[in-house]
């Protein structure tokens, strides 16, 4: 008996190591061709784009000739991956970043100079100034603008007809009007689905300072956090005491909520479209039940603030398939593919030719963000190294406040204290 | 004494509940939310509502699914005997033989557990690079089995410094050999530490992300951890019915081995604590 156990462990050993090692000498193999290229990123392994990515690299192939190999990680996890890999000098030639993760992996100095590859007449005949700068850094192209909106609010029109609204709060006072009245509605809904746990909670924090007047930091890096900033925490505050805003709400669980129909407000990007289709809305109703709408300000007439949101593509200056990365690149953002990309997941498409498409400019659901793109500005920590850091110690403060721990006064003597020490 | 007045039991009694609160209810809330419908999760019912078992046949079903259980199984069953193998040698070593740096060795052993892993990362990213081993099952058997051999030969130290020094003199007397006596003798005496030391290596490479992430970068060898994450927890959304689902299937191998082999892993890990 156990010979028979010895000799069945021994087959078994045997058969898994070859196919450990048959699976090596297949990825081998894939890296090996002069032609192939590799696109790195996140969106080629969601559920919800997993489809399109894979459309866009069989149609560039058999266009081109050339191959993609994809080589994908999870959103949160792709700049440290990115990193790694380049530290690695694994073949890396383009790869799909957001804003947050592009200045991290600019920062590196491993990206070319788009000005370079594609030339400064291409690039401005095809992209508006304002899109282009997004991926400018020290007069350096580094970043291909690829997907771009705002994140700004989104609101149920459902549940404010419910509440008595017709038409969207437009100032904070008739906002916490609004608020008051879906909480009336006795339905347990949340009213406002503010993130108050993770980095995003200090992405929603940053266009209320600049709605009541403040900013996390000066133009030239320093703390700024003005009194404004205090109004704006006491403000938080109230809110959760009403019951308007909850804690431990991410982006997450605020999409999830808002597409059950369990929310009034959040603030999110286009992205949020892709959550309502999977929670059964059809996507030709999606504006029925999520809406983008101007952030309300402070007094009217003043400006409504946003966060720029986007998705960029990224040449690596280390590639030896520059030009192949740059033809693909191109093919990605070429008007049939781009509007493929917004037709099946709501991707804007920031080519000039296709977002002055029909198609694009009579979508009613993208319009509210593209309104909001107009005046929207990048994450304060959009540029900054050590982001991350940064907005642990907001989100951190912020939480300890609306715990009840510190006051708003102490909240932001604590923010200035520790962003002073971290920059 | 104690033990039977009034105090006490209700003092065990609050304890059982309270332990018993933070180890189950996270399991069973993770089971209610894959036994609700997926536009149900965030409504609040506990087991009284709608229920379907329509995530967990979806994730049964899915082709892409099964191919990363199917390679996490052989990834964790493979680090996991191959830790086990190795350990029990250098636990044996350093038991029962002395030689000049053994203690210092043993030290290193020790002190390599007191990095966090994720700094060693990039080292071993780049040594599997170096070898041509990235992509492949090899990088993560190779990883699983180096953190897995601290803990494994320290246990089995302890285990094997119970078992007699006279045994093994007597074995040598009858004119075995050290291979022999090891694999005759010793280990069949060790069975209930090395399965401990197995059933460790099996959870750790079952349950790690970041190195399967990193190292294997190709769908078709990835593993569950990192192929459930990055399936469910996107950038747009968040499916946590398909993912509550998945992360019950995938606990089932691991219960089931934890089941059947409990007996000796809490016999192992117990074992070599005392030296009689």
């Amino acid at each position: 008996m156990r010979k028979v156990l010895a000799i069945a462990l021994i087959s078994l050993l045997s058969l898994s190591l070859f196919a450990a090692g048959a699976g090596e000498s297949q990825n081998a193999s894939a890296e090996s061709g002069s032609t192939s290229i590799v696109w790195a990123g996140w969106s080629g392994e969601e559920e919800a784009t997993r489809d399109i990515f894979q459309r866009m690299r069989t149609g560039y192939e058999e266009q081109s000739g050339n191959t993609v190999q994809w080589v994908g990680w999870t959103w949160a996890d792709t700049a440290q991956q990115l990193l790694i890999r380049l530290q690695g000098g694994e073949q890396l030639d383009i790869a799909q970043t957001d804003i947050g993760i592009f200045n991290t992996v600019a920062q590196t100095g491993a990206l070319a100079d788009l000005n370079e590859i594609f030339g400064r007449e291409w690039l401005e005949e095809n992209f508006a100034p304002s899109t282009l700068a997004v991926g400018q850094i020290d007069g350096k192209q580094l970043g291909l603008p690829w997907s771009m909106a705002a994140i700004t609010m989104v609101y149920n029109p459902q549940i404010l007809e419910r509440a008595g609204w017709s038409e969207v709060p437009s100032t904070i006072e008739e906002f916490e009007q609004c608020m008051a009245d879906i909480a009336a509605l006795g339905e347990g809904i949340i009213p406002y689905g503010v993130s108050t746990k993770d980095d995003t909670a200090a992405g929603d924090l940053m266009p209320w300072l600049w709605t009541f007047g403040t900013t996390v930091f000066n133009e030239d890096g320093s703390v700024n956090l003005g009194p404004e900033a205090v109004d704006t925490i006491n403000w938080y505050k109230d809110l959760l005491a009403k019951g308007y805003i909850q804690m431990d709400i991410g982006r997450g669980d605020a999409r999830q909520l808002f597409a059950q129909g369990m929310m009034a407000f959040y603030d999110d990007a286009v992205l949020a479209k892709g959550q309502a289709v999977s929670a059964g809305v059809d996507p030709a109703e999606v504006v029925n039940v999520c809406s983008a709408m101007p952030r309300p300000v402070l007094n009217a007439g003043d400006e409504s603030q946003s966060t720029m949101w986007g998705h960029m593509l990224v040449i690596f200056d280390s590639s030896q398939y520059k030009d192949s990365a740059a033809d693909f690149a191109k093919y990605l953002l070429s008007d049939d593919v781009a509007l493929e990309y917004f037709e099946q997941n709501g991707m804007p498409p920031v080519t000039n030719s296709a977002a002055n498409t029909e198609e694009v400019l009579n979508d009613e659901y993208l319009k509210g963000f593209i309104d909001a793109t107009a005046t929207a500005k990048l994450d304060e920590t959009a540029r900054m190294t050590n982001a991350s850091e940064i907005k642990t110690i907001i989100v951190e403060e912020l939480q300890r406040t609306l715990l009840g721990q510190t006051t708003a006064e102490e909240c932001v003597e604590n923010m200035r204290t520790r962003l002073n020490a971290a920059i | 004494m104690f033990q039977k007045t009034l105090a006490f039991r209700i003092f065990f009694i609050f304890s059982l509940i309270l332990i018993g609160c933070f180890v189950f209810l996270p399991l069973l809330w993770m089971i209610n939310t894959a036994l609700k419908p997926a536009d149900k999760t965030f409504t609040l019912y506990f087991f009284a509502g709608e229920l379907t078992l329509e995530n967990i046949i979806g994730i049964l079903t899915d082709k892409t699914i099964m191919t990363y259980l199917k390679n996490s199984l052989i990834v964790s069953f493979l680090s996991s005997f191959m830790a086990t193998l190795v350990s029990s040698f250098a636990a044996y070593s350093f038991s029962k033989f002395r030689y000049r740096g053994r203690k210092a060795i043993m030290g290193a052993f020790m002190m390599s557990q007191a990095f966090p892993q994720a700094i060693l990362l990039l080292a071993i990213y780049l040594m599997m690079q170096r070898f041509h081993l990235l992509g492949s099952y090899w990088s993560l058997l190779i990883s699983y089995i180096v953190f897995t051999l601290p803990v494994g030969t320290w246990t089995l130290k302890g285990y094997f410094d119970g078992i007699s020094n006279s045994l093994i003199e007597s074995a040598k007397i009858d004119g075995a050999g050290n291979f022999r006596i090891m694999t005759r003798i010793v280990f069949p005496m060790a069975v209930p530490g090395m399965i401990s030391i197995a059933i460790y290596g099996f959870v750790w490479s079952w349950n790690d992300l970041l190195y399967a992430m990193t190292l294997v970068t190709d769908p078709a060898r990835r593993t569950l951890a990192p192929g459930l994450v990055m399936t469910y927890l996107g950038e747009a959304s968040t499916n946590w019915a398909a993912m509550m689902s998945a992360s019950i299937v995938a606990a089932i191998p691991v219960t089931v081995i934890f089941v059947f082999l409990q007996r000796y892993f809490i016999t192992g890990l117990t074992s070599g604590a005392v030296k009689e």
